[in-house]
């Protein structure tokens, strides 16, 4: 044991310092920007038809169908928009920050989204473009596959090491979501088989968001993880991306964050049973006034 | 008093301490893969390599009757367990898909340590002529 004092001491000093780090990844907060929405513009979305599973106004078309492939649920919202600026992103508690996070729903309801999504999860990330409704949050490159949504509602697939943050912007870049990677670019597979999120080898929940055309979009939601659905690989959901007519489409975090939320509810089993064990995330894509 | 050399006897008793941590850690990292949905981590799977590595010295030094001076092997164990330490945390938040830049005072106090530790060879080690 005397032997040992001096390495016990250290040990301690190391769990302390341990302690101290997954405390500052994990629970820590801290505000940096509290959001403000430039887009001042409004809208009127004349007479609302909404069922179970459609919603449709003067601007605004949203249709949500169930496929199952691969021994998995997959949930496809349809989106023709007439403005493209109502495809927006926000964050949790409406703040940008570390460890900002909140439900999916609770997010949608906070900005009265009509259909939404999670998003890129900037949160557990200490760099990557953070670019939502066209502010700049986050200019350090992370080296990411990016997806730029831009004002006219187009799409395009870039690499954080080889455009600045700002340059996209005087492009017209609105929004940009890092997580990745790109699952079609110009209607082709853009991923091998084997292709993975960072170390993730198996199937598993997936969000996913794509372009079929000039105002046309789908947001996907893969269940997973549950004895009911097995979840997706990356090329399945890349495949399942090009059978449903995308020319692009992106991957977004996965797993337990992956929510769709429409009207009011969340419809995807997140992991854990649905509705009841949502992940907080950081932020969301939307479709919304 | 802390810069005596351990004997031989204190050698074997160290080899079960590294046998102890090799094998926690394999199990640790074992069940820790086990529920990370598929996600994994070579951080966290080959974690249990430190203490392999510390067990491989002490037998080095054992068959070749090569004692050290003790603050050495403090440092030189201290070195180990901030690595062994450090990629459990880094294996933790790649499984998670999140970063730490605090992760990086791990590896330079574990290089640290491990410096002092050689130099301390040098210096405390008693001349044999």
């Amino acid at each position: 044991m005397k032997n040992h004092k001096l390495s016990i001491i250290y040990l301690i000093i190391l769990i302390i310092f341990t302690v101290y780090v997954v405390l500052d990844t994990f629970v820590f907060s801290s505000v940096y920007t509290v959001t403000q929405n430039k887009n001042t513009k409004k809208i009127n979305s004349g007479d609302v038809t909404l069922t179970d599973n459609s919603y449709s106004d003067d601007n605004i078309e949203i249709n949500i169908k169930e496929y199952r492939e691969n021994d998995t649920t997959i949930y496809v919202a349809d989106v023709v928009l007439k403005d493209n600026s109502l495809l927006k992103t926000a964050f949790a508690n409406n703040s940008y920050g570390k460890n900002i996070t909140a439900k999916t729903s609770s997010i949608s309801e906070s900005v009265k989204a009509i259909l939404s999504v999670n998003g890129d999860y900037y949160g557990v990330q200490e760099k990557g473009y953070v670019l939502k409704n066209g502010n700049i949050y986050r200019n350090t490159s992370s080296g990411n596959e990016d997806l730029v949504i831009y004002k006219d509602g187009s799409f395009e697939i870039v690499n954080e090491d080889d455009v600045s943050l700002e340059s996209l912007v005087s492009k017209g870049a609105y929004n940009v979501l890092s997580f990745g990677p790109a699952l079609i670019i110009d209607g082709d597979i853009s991923i091998s088989k084997n292709e993975e999120v960072g170390k993730a080898m198996a199937s598993n929940p997936r969000t996913a968001i794509g372009k079929i055309s000039d105002n046309h979009y789908v947001f996907v939601v893969s269940d997973g993880r549950t004895s009911d659905s097995e979840g997706l690989s990356l090329y399945e959901l890349a495949s399942f991306m090009k059978s449903l007519g995308c020319d692009i489409a992106y991957n977004l975090d996965g797993g337990g964050s992956s929510t769709m939320y429409f009207n009011g509810k969340v419809i995807n089993n997140t992991v854990g049973g649905r509705g009841e064990s949502e992940r907080s995330v950081s932020d969301i894509v939307y479709i919304g006034y | 008093m802390i810069l005596f050399i351990l004997d031989i006897d204190d050698y074997k008793k160290e080899n079960k301490i590294y046998i102890g941590f090799t094998v926690f850690f394999v199990i640790f990292s074992f069940i820790y893969e086990l529920f990370s949905h598929g996600v994994y981590s070579n951080f966290m799977i080959f974690v249990f390599t430190f203490p392999l590595i510390g067990l491989f010295m002490n037998n080095i030094f054992i068959k070749n009757k090569f004692l050290i001076p003790k603050i050495s092997r403090n440092l030189f164990d201290m070195s180990l367990l901030t690595f062994s330490f450090g990629s459990i945390i880094e294996g933790v938040l790649e499984i998670y898909g999140t970063t730490n830049s605090l992760i990086f005072v791990y590896l330079i106090v574990g290089i640290t340590l491990m410096f002092f530790s050689m130099i301390s060879v040098v210096i405390f080690l008693p001349n044999k002529d």
